[in-house]
């Protein structure tokens, strides 16, 4: 995101560089066309235009220039409050001053402004204030002059109607940043381009690093085309810095910008660029203390609006203040790894690419807290998840074992009902033949046979019998583990088994367990199953009955001291009195799928472990079945 | 013979009482067979040695619950207990409360035999004791007041002298006392007067004293 935002940045200020050129083209158009209108009005009309004339030295516009021109425009022109012509020359002056073509082209200047008059002369820059000082009296007579960055008026004597705003690359002040923000600094690469305007502020660069800290290697690197220059700045060592001065044409006659120099050159630097001017900011310099062509162009707008409302100004009247700033990119400052905090006091940092917290700091928390709240809301679903599928797992194990222990359970109880009910006949058998042999006449001869015949059917009625026995000691309701058991705890957790049965079944439970009940000492699932088997058949007999009551109640209590008691009581059908005994009887059911087992096992279990088991019909509805277990305290 | 042992059976599966009836026939004894436990109880008692085979497991009261009905009612009956399918705990309760023995389905004849027959001679030893008892009872109501008291002193250890000394009377009072007791309460001699004295239990004095 930091990278597109950057791209779009960058974007947007070339964009907007683009169209301040674009705006001073058209404008100059303009102003080309105007002179014949103007003239023709000049005349009689005394709210005739004011009419400036602009001079550039150079062939075109240069960032710096349209930085200056457009400042200096728009504060005449909304100063004024009157029309105002501005007339705009780019003279293209040659490097070395040539009398003959300044003559010519004066003399075509003349001829182009025979009609007007001009209330004022704006050069830019050193090399147009000389031409205009020359060209004054035939081009603009009695005009005053005001010029925009002049370095030095140096040796120029100045008539009395001149004035401007002097402009000073800050060189010394722009080491001293880049010193404070690198102190490890050793050496300083000075590059400049081939114009003479290049050369003129290198020179002047060149004479304040005369006096500079001994401890630095100063190169001056000009006179290159653009790519050796590019090529020495990728070579340089550690511990150097660059400064730009200005590149407005390399050493091969490729006219260029300083901000187009110095894309260039930033792209293959090894080390950071510092530069002089404001036109170079946003193109890859550090920054520095900058020219502002922009505040040139007010200050100067400023000076021409006083002229204009008839004061008079002289050398005097030049501004020689700094309308330099300390302006730093922080991009750049970020790219090389520079610490912001060390930069001069009041210094302007532009591109300062807000940090996503502080551009979307809200939505940031707020997505982090709703992220949070998805991982905590996911993390306690998981838990639950993990925990539900644990208990699920207990659950499943329990139920499991009880489903284990009542079949167990029932083949013993089968096995021990088989063996009743076969002994019986098998006791009657064998007790007839022993009575038999006592009846055989020993006299009879053929008693021995019979004897034997009889003791045969002794011995088998034996083997038949063993046989059921050993069945029923493989599958014995035998003492199982015993430990010391909370019944109520065994009957709520067989309840939250039966939960789902119940609730489909209709039935309200009603639990009245008594606090602090004794243990019972016993086998934890046999006593499940006792509890599971009453249940189960409470919610059977209600399963038919009409009443909307569907109640069942398992009461705990310890009526008489070291006896526990369970009542499970039901509103169902209930039981004939007579028939009461019976019902613990195996195979006796009231339920077409019932085996007639449950309560046949209960009282197996229940007698195994010392207990009675009873049943009594309610007074109203239904049953209770009474179960009594000897404490753990009262054996 | 209607002074004989007799041996009850108490068994609601009738093949197995008719067949267990026919057994304890056959070794010559005599056998009166019920279906449940209220038909025994509803049984006239007869003054007889006797012995009860019953079944643990029935409709309505249990083998267990007439173990305890008899108990309670002062009934002295030997019992040996059948099941069809014993277990540990019920045997070692039916033991507990004084059975003979308990016996699981099916069983040999001889062991059935020598149960009922140590519950037949159980029966005949406490009824022996029992008969004497009341004999010793019968002689020992037979004394005055006075004969009472000699006899208690006496089993004490206590010579005439001391008797006399102890009721105020005279020695030659006591030995008279002494005479008439020993004859109406048929002991040969002062170790015969202790044991008899024995069975009649714990000495009433204080009622003796006063009747």
């Amino acid at each position: 995101v930091g990278f597109l935002i950057r791209a779009f940045v960058s974007a947007t200020h070339r964009a907007r560089v683009l169209s301040i050129r674009l705006l001073g083209v058209v404008v100059g158009a303009l102003v080309f066309q105007l002179p014949a209108w103007a003239g023709a009005a000049s005349a009689a009309d005394a709210d005739r235009p004011r009419q400036a004339l602009l001079l550039y030295a150079e062939s075109r516009l240069q960032p710096a220039i349209v930085e200056a021109d457009a400042a200096f425009r728009s504060t005449v022109s909304s100063g004024l409050g009157a029309p105002m012509n501005f007339n705009t020359e780019f003279l293209d002056l040659p490097p070395t001053a040539s009398t003959a073509y300044q003559r010519r082209l004066l003399d075509l200047l003349q001829l182009k402004y025979e009609d007007v008059h001009f209330d004022l002369v704006v050069p830019f820059q050193i090399r147009a204030l000389r031409f205009a000082l020359d060209a004054r009296a035939e081009l603009a007579p009695g005009a005053p002059i005001v010029f925009m960055a002049v370095p030095s008026v140096g040796d120029l004597e100045l008539p009395r109607d001149v004035s401007g705003v002097q402009m000073s690359g800050d060189s010394i002040d722009t080491l001293g940043a880049a010193l404070r923000l690198q102190p490890e600094t050793q050496r300083v690469v000075v590059v400049a381009g081939t114009t003479p305007l290049d050369k003129i502020l290198l020179a002047s660069v060149r004479a304040a690093f005369a006096d500079g800290p001994a401890h630095l290697e100063f190169t001056y690197v000009t006179d290159l085309p653009l790519d050796a220059v590019a090529a020495k700045l990728a070579t340089l060592p550690d511990k150097t810095i660059v400064l730009l001065v200005s590149f407005l044409q390399d050493s091969a006659g490729r006219a260029l910008s300083t901000p187009e120099a110095l894309e260039r050159l930033v792209e293959l630097s090894r080390v950071p660029i510092y530069g002089l001017s404001t036109v170079a900011m946003g193109h890859g310099i550090v920054g520095g203390r900058l020219v502002d062509f922009k505040k040139q162009g007010i200050m100067a707008g400023d000076l021409a609006l006083r002229l204009l409302r008839g004061e008079k100004l002289g050398p005097a009247d030049i501004v020689t203040q700094t309308t330099n700033i300390f302006m730093f990119d922080a991009r750049q400052l970020r790219r090389w790894g520079l610490d912001e905090s060390r930069l001069p006091p009041g210094s302007v940092i532009l591109f300062r690419e807000p940090l996503l917290w502080d551009r979307y700091r809200w939505p940031i928390i707020g997505a982090l807290a709703l992220i949070l709240l998805e991982s905590v809301l996911v993390a306690g679903l998981v838990v639950q998840r993990i925990r539900g599928k644990r208990l699920e797992a207990e659950a499943a194990v329990q139920r499991g074992q009880l489903a284990h222990a009542q079949r167990v359970t029932v083949a013993g109880e089968l096995a021990a009902t088989l063996a009743h009910e076969i002994n019986q006949p098998l006791g009657a058998i064998v007790s007839n033949a022993e009575a038999a042999c006592g009846l055989v006449d020993p006299a009879e001869p053929k008693r021995t046979d019979l004897l034997e015949t009889l003791g045969d059917i002794i011995d088998d009625g034996h083997r038949a019998s063993e046989v059921i026995g050993r069945l029923r000691a493989m599958l014995r309701t035998g003492v199982a583990e015993q430990t010391p058991c909370d019944l109520n705890l065994l009957i709520v957790e067989v309840l939250k088994f039966l939960k789902g049965d119940l609730a489909r079944a209709r039935v309200s439970t009603d639990l009245r367990l008594r606090e602090d009940l004794p243990l019972v000492r016993g086998n934890a699932i046999q006593l499940q199953q006792v509890i599971l088997n009453l249940v189960l058949n409470a919610e059977a007999a209600m399963a038919d009955g009409a009443g909307e009551l569907r109640r069942l109640t398992v009461e705990t209590a310890e009526r008489t001291p070291g006896t526990v008691e369970v009542c499970v009581r039901d509103t169902g059908v209930g039981v004939k009195e007579g028939d009461l005994e019976g019902i613990f009887k195996p195979f006796v059911s009231t339920k077409a799928s019932g085996l007639g087992l449950g309560l046949s096992i209960s009282r197996s279990i229940v007698e195994a472990h010392g207990g009675t088991i009873r049943a009594d019909r309610n007074p109203d509805l239904g049953l209770s079945v009474h179960v009594k277990l000897p404490s753990d305290a009262g054996r | 013979m209607t002074d004989g042992p007799i041996v009850y059976v108490v068994d609601d599966d009738a093949s197995f009482r008719k067949a267990v009836s026919r057994l304890l026939r056959s070794a010559g004894l005599e056998v009166e067979a019920l279906a449940s436990a209220q038909e025994f109880l509803g049984h006239p008692v007869v003054d007889r040695p006797s012995c009860l085979v019953l079944d643990v497991r029935m409709p309505g009261p249990s083998g267990m619950d007439l173990q305890a009905a008899l108990q309670e009612a002062g009934r002295d009956i030997p019992i040996v207990f059948m099941t069809g399918h014993g277990d540990v705990s019920t045997s070692v309760r039916a033991m507990k409360g004084g059975a003979v023995d308990f016996l699981e389905k099916p069983f040999r004849a001889p062991e059935l035999l020598a149960c009922v027959q140590r519950g037949l001679a159980r029966s005949q030893q406490s009824r022996a004791e029992r008969a004497e008892r009341i004999a010793i009872e019968r002689r020992y109501a037979a004394l005055t007041s006075r004969e009472r008291d000699v006899l208690r002193l006496v089993v004490t250890g206590l010579l005439n002298k001391q008797i006399a000394g102890n009721l105020g009377i005279a020695e030659k009072t006591v030995k008279i006392h002494r005479g008439h007791m020993m004859q109406k309460m048929e002991a040969g001699s002062v170790a015969e007067l202790v044991r008899l004295a024995q069975k009649l239990g714990p000495p009433d004095s204080e009622a003796g004293a006063r009747a």
